[in-house]
């Protein structure tokens, strides 16, 4: 038999994204990369309408009375907002965007384990999201969005069973991802590849996959209990009928304080591959992150009492919860000193990906050191429902989870689109964030200690000045978010070709084309090195870390 | 020129339906799905997978069971009065005939390794009609629950549940409704917890319940329980459909022989599912029927 010569036809060789462009073809994938990619255009949508809801409570927050909006339209668009965001933004985002791209990639496979799954995954959550967002058009909700009854299930008078059947369904969503995640580590690492040399990412991914698995069916059931008292006049939560609305309480946080972790570990995943690869140096302490990415997740579910210090459990038990809320933040403290052992005496390059990895441990930590003091349950009396509550959370999920998204969807833009962004547009956009961010959210925790209630649509006179500032920095962060928008839509058509590994990083993805084929690599990949094995590397010197890696591509690019 | 393998196009099917394909010199048989490696590791994905899912429906169930349980441990007497109302007799030959049908289960699993396609079929036939007479007598004790109007809602008889005085009259005891604005006049969770209160044939007449502690028996925390009996043998009755669902598509696919060439994995998992419910079942019916 003789050896033909393979002579490619077509100058560019067929990738995941070029392979077919039939509409069928994208809406009946079963490539977990181009899933990724309609998660990332349903996210940005949904991310967009939780905004405008933030842009026009910002506005109504200008002035002390209660000018733009009646009290009850101001409850629906925060509980808007709070639904949107939580629910159909920060808890999918980096798990079903960068997740569902990556963690194929780099586990050294084809697929994730479940292909059709994953499909069905995002169409639950499409449908979920659909369903939501026609309630909150056609007229709302105002309960927030942590549903507490019995106002929630007795007497508000809004569309609560909708949203909360949009809510139900994109929970299963939630699960099917999570199943696919933990199936694929366990089951579908490339030869070679130990639990010990996975990147970080997947420790972090694996983490908020057992979160996702065990945590989502509680906060199922108690809305879906809350349904059912809305739609029968049973009184499971309803104290007229020997309900308990505590219980409530302690079924929607027992899932929703782990949910939180499900926002902030694939954020701290992401941050765990940019800053070694930008510092141009191993991490630190790798099986110390690896640990505490699964302590967080383990600690996390023995917590939910903190947000309930005011609603009536025992004093004995705010204690416990107390000191478990203290424990929980040790492991997230590892991290945060490993990735600074991990800056010290490295190279840095301080890339768009780096400045919002920079901006994410600065403002991670100061969310977390908030989140200490509110532990204390003494502190909490105080500035429970106030707005130092709620720039606690943001100071996390925005600081935190919106920076790491945007620096992981940047950091692996190349990979996904073949294209490089417009780097100072992009270092540019960074800062602005960062700016806007601070504007924003730092007054407000002088505003919640000095005593402003949070979800009110009007308020004292003497908190104008600090609101306007938050306002005018919401402004900011806005045309800060609308800048990525559009430069990386851009960057589509106009954007400098990227080659496989533009940054020089380690990791399985970075061993294959920009954009992967469909089958992610041509050749099974064998790993025998440890992972961010930086400092083998020469200077800039990628071919080194490709040739012992994997079999020496026959692809150029 | 190095040589390159052809590449595997997307969207075709590179595997025909004979079961060997000279692909790097594995066998590749039709049914192992072309992101796994080999049929061992598709196996232990599937498997896998199951037990994930499984252990999801077990905290599904663990929260309502949370929540029974609270005011099970709250209401005492009020739930013990609404269980004795549950048709017991029915509660346990549904446990008995879901037990066979879990070993029936387990036998068509081993029919299935055995490559019997005969006995495949047969004994996922015999566990499908088992769950029908499940749901068949499950449907027969909701009507009966139904006609005696133990359904929560509007139809609901509190008077089943009204504390009597030794002479048979019935306490008047007002429900009270939820006013537009303001709080029920019930008396919150948890009043009754740890103190004994007489059984109800016992209970002197009483106006108004709230002033005497000791009188703590209200009708509307039977109701409670009639309303987690309902939602959790509604969402396991859920749980056997779905199982029904998913037994109807392996038997028809068993009889056309797809699970006798050595591919069990379907039958193993679905097994596995079907094994769970009873489970659930099994944790139910003392809980539920048993309370005494």
């Amino acid at each position: 038999m003789t050896t033909i010569p393979y002579i490619p036809a077509v100058e560019r060789e067929s990738d995941y994204l070029n392979i077919s462009y039939r509409v069928k073809s994208w809406l009946l994938t079963v490539d977990h990369k181009r899933i990724a990619i309609l998660y990332m255009l349903s996210v940005t949508f949904f991310f967009f309408i939780g905004g405008a809801a933030a842009t026009l409570m910002r506005l109504e927050l200008m002035t002390p009375e209660g000018d733009l909006m009646q009290a009850d339209n101001y409850n629906k668009m925060f509980t808007l907002h709070g639904v949107m965001m939580v629910f159909f933004f920060l808890i999918p985002s980096i798990p079903a965007v960068l997740g569902n791209f990556l963690v194929p990639l780099m586990v050294g496979a084809k697929d994730l384990a479940f292909p059709k799954l994953n499909l069905m995954s995002w169409y639950l959550f499409m449908i979920g999201g659909t369903i939501t967002t026609v309630a909150m058009v056609v007229g709302g909700v105002d309960t927030g969005w942590t549903f507490y009854t019995p106002y929630s299930s007795v007497y508000s008078n809004t569309y609560v069973v909708a949203t909360l059947t949009g809510i139900f369904i994109n929970g299963f969503s939630s699960i099917l991802t999570g199943l696919n995640f933990i199936v694929t580590i366990h089951k579908m690492r490339c030869p070679g590849l130990t639990w010990f040399r996975l990147p970080l990412f997947l420790w972090s991914m694996y983490a908020t996959s057992i979160i996702f698995v065990l945590g989502t069916p509680v906060v199922a059931i108690a809305l879906l209990l809350v349904l059912i008292e809305r739609v029968t006049r049973i009184g499971i939560f309803n104290p007229a009928y020997g309900g308990d609305p505590i219980l409530f309480q302690h079924l929607f946080w027992f899932y929703s304080h782990p949910a939180v972790y499900i926002m902030v570990l694939p954020a701290m995943g992401v941050i765990s591959e940019i800053v070694p690869c930008f510092s141009r140096k191993q991490i630190f302490g790798y099986s110390f992150v690896a640990f505490s990415s699964v302590a967080i997740a383990v600690i996390s579910f023995l917590v939910w009492g903190h947000h309930m210090f005011v609603s009536g459990q025992s004093v004995y038990a705010g204690l416990i919860f107390s000191i478990l809320s203290f424990m929980v933040a040790i492991p997230s403290a590892v991290k945060v000193f490993n990735w600074t052992a991990t800056l010290y005496k490295g190279h840095i390059s301080l890339r768009t990906p780096m400045l919002y990895a920079l901006g994410f441990i600065g403002l991670f930590t100061m969310g977390g050191l908030t989140g200490l003091w509110l532990a204390s349950i003494a502190v909490d009396v105080h500035v429970t429902d106030t707005y130092f509550i709620i720039a606690h959370f943001h100071y996390i999920m925005v600081g935190g989870t919106v920076m790491a998204y945007l620096g992981g969807v940047h950091f692996w833009w190349p990979k996904i689109t073949g294209r490089m962004y417009p780097e100072w547009w992009g270092r540019f956009s960074a800062g602005f964030i960062f700016f806007g961010f601070n504007l924003t959210f730092f007054p407000q925790f002088l505003l919640g200690y000095e005593g402003m209630p949070r979800r009110y649509h009007a308020y004292a006179p003497e908190f104008q000045v600090l609101n306007v500032m938050s306002t005018a920095g919401a402004s900011i962060l806005a045309v800060g978010y609308l800048m990525p928008l559009l430069y990386l839509v851009w960057s589509l058509k106009f954007g400098r070709p990227a080659g496989p590994n533009p940054f020089f990083a380690t990791g399985l993805e970075w061993q294959t084309p920009s954009p992967p084929p469909t089958e992610n690599f041509p050749q099974t990949p064998v790993v025998t090195q440890e992972p961010y094995s930086y400092h083998l590397m020469a200077p800039q010197g990628a071919a080194r870390a490709a040739e012992s890696r994997t079999p020496s591509e026959g692809r150029a690019t | 020129m190095t040589e390159i393998p052809a590449p595997i196009l997307p969207g075709t099917d590179p595997v025909p339906t004979d079961a060997v394909q000279s692909h790097a010199q594995d066998v590749h048989p039709p049914y192992l799905a072309h992101h796994f490696d080999d049929l061992e590791q598709q196996h232990e994905a599937d498997t896998l997978g199951m037990w994930a899912f499984l252990a999801t429906e077990i905290l599904f169930f663990g929260a309502v069971l949370t929540g029974f349980t609270v005011y099970r441990l709250n209401y005492y007497h009020e739930f013990q009065a609404a269980s004795h109302k549950l048709l017991e007799w029915a509660g346990g030959v549904n446990t008995a005939v879901l037990l066979c049908s879990s070993l029936a289960v387990a036998l068509a699993v081993r029919a299935c390794q055995l490559r019997d396609r005969v006995w495949l079929v047969r004994w996922l036939l015999i566990t499908m009609a088992l769950g029908l007479v499940f749901l068949g007598i499950k449907a027969f004790e909701w009507t009966t629950e139904f006609r005696e109007h133990l359904l929560p809602g509007h139809g609901f008889d509190y008077a089943l549940f009204t504390p009597r005085d030794s002479a048979g009259h019935a306490a008047p005891h007002e429900v009270v409704l939820p006013p537009e604005g303001g709080t029920g006049g019930g008396s919150g969770g948890g009043a009754a917890v740890g103190s004994r209160s007489p059984q109800p044939d016992q209970i002197a007449a009483e106006k108004a319940p709230l002033l005497s502690p000791e009188v703590d028996f209200k009708p509307e925390r039977a109701e409670l329980f009639f309303c987690f009996y309902f939602i959790l043998t509604g969402i396991h009755a859920t749980h056997m459909i779905v199982g029904l669902g998913i037994f109807s598509v392996l038997t028809y696919r068993a009889h056309k022989g797809y699970y006798t060439t050595g591919h069990t994995n379907p039958v193993e998992i679905g097994g596995l599912y079907w094994h769970f419910v009873d489970i659930v079942w099994i944790f139910l019916f003392p809980l539920l029927y048993l309370i005494r």
